[in-house]
Parts: C-alpha cells; structure tokens; sequence
C-alpha cells in the first residue's frame, strides 16, 4: 500500500487539487446564481411555485445521468463537468436561501418601513441576515453533493479523485479506490466545517443558537 | 431493459432502508433517552452522511469485498441520518404536558414511552422512512461499482458507450422507483397524520 | 398638530374605516381602544403611511401627510409594536441606531444618544449595548423598543399594544416609564391597545372606535362616568369596572357623619346601593357629594364624587 501511494503521490495530490477546484468552482457559481435566483423569486410569489416545482422535477434526474445527457451534447470537456455540477449545486441553495426570504416575518419588514427604511435598506438590513442561517444550510448542503457529485467527472475523464475510483473498477484494483475514497471522504467533512466557520462568522450572533 | 438490474437495484433499496429502520429507529429512541450521549449519536451520524456514498464504499470493501453487502453496508451508513434525527425529533415533540399527564394516571417509564411518546412520534418517523426509500433509490445507484449491480450498471454502461436510450430508460425507471416509494410511503404518512391529528384534538 | 380628515379605507370593497376625523395637539397622550377589528390599528398605520387612506387627508403641522417626503414622515414618527419588533440579528446598540443611521448621524452622536438613553431605562450601555435580543427578559426587550422609537426625538410616537406581551407586573412598570417619559420630553403619543385599563392610566383622551368609526373621545374619567352609548358602556364594563365594584355599595365608601343636609349639590343614594349603578344612574358631573341614607330615610355619611371617581380608577 505504502509503495502505492508513493507511487501515485503526486497524480493524487493533481487530482485533490482538481477535485477542490471543481467543487469551488461550482459551488462558488451556484451561490451566485442560486442566492440572487432566490431574493428575486421572493420578490415574485407567484412564479417562484413554478420555478420550485420545475426544481423539483429537475432535481429527481439523478446526476449521473444529466452527466450523461451534458456530455452527449457539449462533449467530454471540463465545461461540462463545472455546467452539471453548478447546476446540481444551485437547487439546496435556491431552495433554503428562497425560503430563508420567504420566513422573514411580516412584522420586522413592517417595522423596518415604520422606521423610515427604503427597500434597498430593508433588503440589505434585515431580509437578508435574517435569511442568512437557510442560506448556508443550502450552501453546506451543496458543498457536501458537489464533493460527491465531483467524482462523477472521472467517467468522462476530466480528472479529479474520482479517477482513482473508476480506474480501481475498471482494473479491480482495490488500493486505487481506496487512495481516492479517502481523500474525498476527507474533502467533505473539510468542507462542512469550511461552511460552519463562515456561518459563524457571518451569521449575526443574535440568530445563531446556544 | 433487464429485470434483473430493477430486482438487485429493489433488493438493495428494501434490505437496506429494512436494516436503517431496525438500527436507527432504537438508536434514535436512545438519543432521546440519554440525551448527553444522543447529542454525539447526532453528531456522528450527520458526520457520517457528509462522507460521499461512493467513497464509503470503496472503503468498505476494503472490508467485505466487492459484493452487494458492501453496497447495502454503504448505504445503511448515509441513511441512519434521516432516521435517527426523524425519531429524536418526534419524540422530543411530544408536549410535556402530555408526558405528565401519562405519569398521573400511573404508567411506568416504559409504558410512557410506548404508549405515548413513540405513538405520538410516529407520524415523523414515519416521514424519515419515506425519505430514506427515496434517497436509497437514487443512492443504490453507486452500488454497481462495489459489485451490487443494480441500475447504475444500466446507467453507467449507457454512458460509456454514450448510449441515449439506455440512459433514458434507466433514469424513468429509476423516477418511477422512487416516485412509487415516495406515494406509497406519504399514503401511509398521510393516514397517520390523520389518526395524529385527531388524538391532538 | 396632526388631524385626520374624513378618513377612510376599503380593503377589496369593503370599507374597514368609515370616516374618522381626529384632532391630536401637540404633547397630547390619546389612546386608540375598541373592540378586535374596531380599525384602531388601521387608523394608527395610516398616519406613518404604513396603510395609504382610500379617501380623505392626514395633515401633521398644516402639511398634507402624503405631501410629506416618505423617509422625512417616518423618521419623524418613532413605532413601536409589539415584543417582535426588535431586528434579533442586530444588537441593542444597533437597534436603537436603527433610525440615526438611516439619517445618517455621525458616529460619536449616534453611541451618545444610546448611552444617553440607555441611561433613562437604567439599563447601562456597558452592560447591555452588545447584548442581542434575545439575551433580554421580555420587559427589557420592551424598553429597548421604546428607546429605538425615540432615538432621533421625534415629536410624535405611534404605539401599537406595545406591552400586550408582557406581565402584568412589567406593563406596570413599562406604563409608568413611558408616561414619564412623555411628560417630560412633551412628546405626542398615539398608543393603540384593548385594555382599558392601560388606557385609563396612561391616556389624556381616550378615542373609542368600533366598526371603522369613533363612538366617542374623552377624557379618561369622562367616558368611565358617561359612556357615549351601550357599546361603550359595555366595553368598560366588560373590562373589569363592572364585576369588579359588584360588591361595593355607597355604605362602603361614605364618610360616616352626622348633621348631614342634601343639597343642590348633593344626590342622595340608599347605602345599600352599588357603587356602579350609582354611576349609571345619576349623572355625577353636575354634582360635588353623594348622600347616602339608611333603609329609614335618615342621612348617615356621604361620599364626594372627587373621592368616588378617583377609586373607580384605581379599580379599573
């Protein structure tokens, strides 16, 4: 096993670095997107049900296979892996941050108004670090699929810890999966507590709990 | 489309989502009773469920080798978290009140906690259970690397050999697993909600 | 200083304000009370333009309200509501600085008028500035609200059942504070509540409405001797006068003295007679002492209405 890692070294700590860089690339778009997504969508109710329900459909097409349909279309090419995967990584974002929005009482956007705010004050003042705990539940929870989801871009061969996974099927060779299972498995509770610390420090301490 | 790949994929879904119910059920009711030791039961089963399926399973089958043992091991691991964390909430749902008034008419702890806390909490282990089948349908796919066949080898072959309508067939079968679980399970969930409701009343 | 004109306001064609027309002067305490869904609320948001008036005009200092610039309108009208109106992610300091920094006050004014009036509740910015909250009993929440609406010292605070949460104990103490307050910063105050008895003790005038119109406006001990009509009078009574003096009879609270002689100034009550149905009967406003006789005709102590009138409001 020894001999194997030193052997491999250097072609795991590539393929850490890419999986890392997949997955903040990815997620990093999805909080864009998913976080301006969903304080426009709870500014308009009625079509923010449509858009959650097509979600919803979306979502139940189990990654693999969006993989798949992707490549068929724009082929084997890292694009296509960062497209599916910020796809993925938008929707626990777009979801809990809309939510996030949609739970702020009535009664502090009215007190906000009573206190002489303008919209833009309300939004940035009070809807949003109110919103801010769902909005990292979501992020948190996109981390952690997208590190899973990553592995995924090995099966058209654009790298990443994965690889390790797929060669060790393909050559039933179980060291290979093992040197990628660890490092992954150890990315994700990394990024989990990554994604802890910033809620911790943005998130007001008047919201966190304990 | 073989039905053996929808069998092993079926087999893998109920044996595992079978055994989560078995171990996170007690565990829950557990975490609920101690509730020092329950704090760090949730801790690590959230832990647990961070870990991608995938890498779970190449670990395991350090351990049990490339069979559906380690497919249905896997698999039970990233489940115990809607279980266990569905049981410990409904149970700590039950209102107080109720606890006292179970403790005035006489009933001992055990029977306390069959009689009015479990069937209180049941309607939210209940929820936990539909969403493990469902996540065990989509999960299960990863089983096909560890040897436990399944529909991700339908899948994964149709991407290998870009094949669409092997892909295609695969995924609404797959929709139409877990559609078919999640009916099913929210009938169920719906019935006892009812019954739930009316006890409250 | 602020008077609404024929108000009005419909919601989806019904009409839930049928036409106020309300005077408030300047330093003036009026205290909205009325049944749920009287339109008090209603009729306290629209003077901040939380709520637009469907018909009519508000004008505060001879201006039309909607003439007013919006920030300019409620920046110069401190709200307090309810528990929840603390921003919970905010700390104490940064919710009393909520409306300076919309006006945007330099630094060192704003921290000054915290601790200035974090000082008037006793509660010491050192201790509590940082603190969130809900690190805060439900009292000092309260008073942190308060403090929030007077910050920029607006001459006009608007109170929607600000203490409706609270223990009774607490709105005891919060009453007294912001009555004080009041008086002594000359502030006008519109307060909405339910409860009479808030209502007795902190108002100047009290408004009673009732299905989007006021039935009648007068002063505390006014409209306790002379309800306006049933509606009214039955409110009162319903909020605790009524059972409460049940019992007392004019014998409980005479003076007993001999050598008495009814007047002009006078009624005469038998001592077995209760304390509200004397309220009801006679109208005491024309008149400065009850007599009171025994079951022979014979006078045997009296009450002054000053001393009657200032237990009714005790027990309310």
């Amino acid at each position: 096993m020894q001999e194997f890692i030193d052997k491999y070294l250097s072609k795991l700590l590539t393929a850490i670095a890419q999986h890392i860089g997949y997955v903040l690339v990815s997620v990093g778009a999805a909080v864009i997107i998913g976080f301006l997504l969903a304080a426009l969508l709870s500014r308009g109710r009625k079509a923010a049900g449509f858009v959650m329900s097509l979600i919803g459909v979306f979502q139940s097409i189990p990654g693999i296979v969006f993989i798949g349909l992707l490549m068929l279309k724009f082929g084997m090419t890292p694009f296509t892996v960062i497209l599916a995967l910020s796809i993925y990584a938008v929707f626990p974002i777009l979801k809990n941050t809309y939510q996030g929005f949609i739970d702020v009482d009535r009664n502090y956007i009215e007190v906000a108004e009573g206190c002489g705010m303008n919209p833009k004050q309300i939004f940035f003042r009070v809807e949003v670090p109110l919103a801010l705990p769902a909005f990292f539940s979501g992020v948190r929870m996109s981390c952690i699929y997208t590190v899973s989801w990553a592995i995924l871009a090995a099966m058209i061969g654009q790298g990443g810890l994965g690889e390790f996974i797929y060669r060790g099927i393909d050559a039933n060779v179980k060291e290979y999966i093992v040197i990628g299972s660890i490092p992954i498995a150890i990315l994700a509770v990394l990024f989990r507590f990554g994604i802890d610390w910033l809620e911790k420090k943005f998130v007001s301490k008047g919201l966190q709990s304990g | 489309m073989s039905w053996e790949m929808v069998l092993e994929h079926i087999y893998m879904v109920v044996v595992s989502c079978s055994l989560v119910i078995l171990i996170g059920v007690p565990l829950g009711i557990f975490a609920y009773c101690r509730p020092q030791a329950g704090r760090i039961i949730l801790t690590v089963v959230d832990l647990i469920q961070t870990i991608p399926v995938l890498a779970v399973m190449g670990l395991l089958m350090m351990m049990f080798g490339a069979n559906s043992t380690t497919a249905v091991i896997s698999i039970v691991l990233y489940l115990l978290l809607p279980i266990v964390r569905n049981t410990n909430t409904g149970l700590n749902s039950v209102s107080p009140i109720l606890k006292e008034t179970a403790d005035a008419m006489g009933m001992n702890r055990l029977q306390r906690l069959v009689r009015v806390e479990f069937s209180l909490a049941f309607p939210f282990i209940l929820t936990g259970i539909r969403i493990a089948f469902v996540t065990a349908v989509g999960v299960a796919v990863f089983g096909t690397f560890v040897g436990g066949g399944g529909l991700g080898s339908m899948l994964y072959r149709g991407i290998r050999i870009q094949n669409f309508e092997l892909i295609l067939k695969g995924t609404l079968t797959l929709m139409v697993m877990s559609v078919f679980f999640d009916y099913l399970l929210g009938f169920a969930e719906k019935k006892c909600g009812g019954a739930h409701e009316k006890v409250e009343k | 200083m602020i008077e609404y004109r024929n108000v009005k306001k419909s919601y989806g064609g019904k009409q839930i304000i049928k036409g106020v027309d309300l005077t408030v002067e300047k330093g003036e305490f009026v205290v909205l009370i009325g049944p749920s869904g009287c339109g008090k609320t209603t009729t306290l948001k629209m003077l901040n333009r939380l709520i637009e008036p469907s018909e009519g005009s508000i004008w505060i200092n001879g201006a039309d309200h909607r003439e007013m610039d919006l920030v300019k309108l409620r920046t110069s009208i401190g709200y307090v509501i309810q528990q929840i109106g603390l921003f919970p992610n905010m700390t104490v300091e940064e919710n009393i600085a909520v409306v300076p920094r919309i006006m945007k006050w330099e630094k060192k004014k704003t921290l000054d008028r915290v601790k200035e009036l974090l000082n008037m509740v006793n509660m010491p910015y050192n201790e509590y500035g940082r603190k969130y909250p809900k690190q805060l009993s439900g009292g000092q929440q309260q008073r942190i609200g308060v403090l929030r609406a007077l910050a920029v010292n607006p001459p006009v605070i608007l109170m929607d059942e600000p203490f409706g949460a609270l223990d009774p104990i607490t709105r005891e103490i919060l009453q007294s504070e912001v009555k004080k307050i009041q008086r002594e910063l000359k502030i006008t105050i519109l307060f909405v509540t339910h409860d009479m008895q808030e209502a007795m003790k902190m108002a100047d005038r009290i408004v009673f409405m009732d299905q989007g119109r006021v039935l009648q406006q007068a002063p505390p001990k006014e409209m306790l001797l002379h309800p306006a009509n049933e509606t009214v009078a039955r409110f009162i009574a319903l909020q605790g006068i009524g059972s409460r003096t049940d019992r007392i009879t004019a014998a409980d609270l005479m003076q007993q003295a001999s050598g008495l002689a009814a007047g002009e100034d006078s009624v005469t009550v038998e001592a077995e007679e209760e304390v509200k149905e004397i309220c009801q009967k006679y109208d005491l406003s024309k008149y400065r002492r009850i007599c009171v006789k025994d079951s022979q005709g014979l006078l045997i102590g009296e009450i002054t209405v000053g001393s009657l009138l200032e237990h009714l409001t005790e027990w309310m």
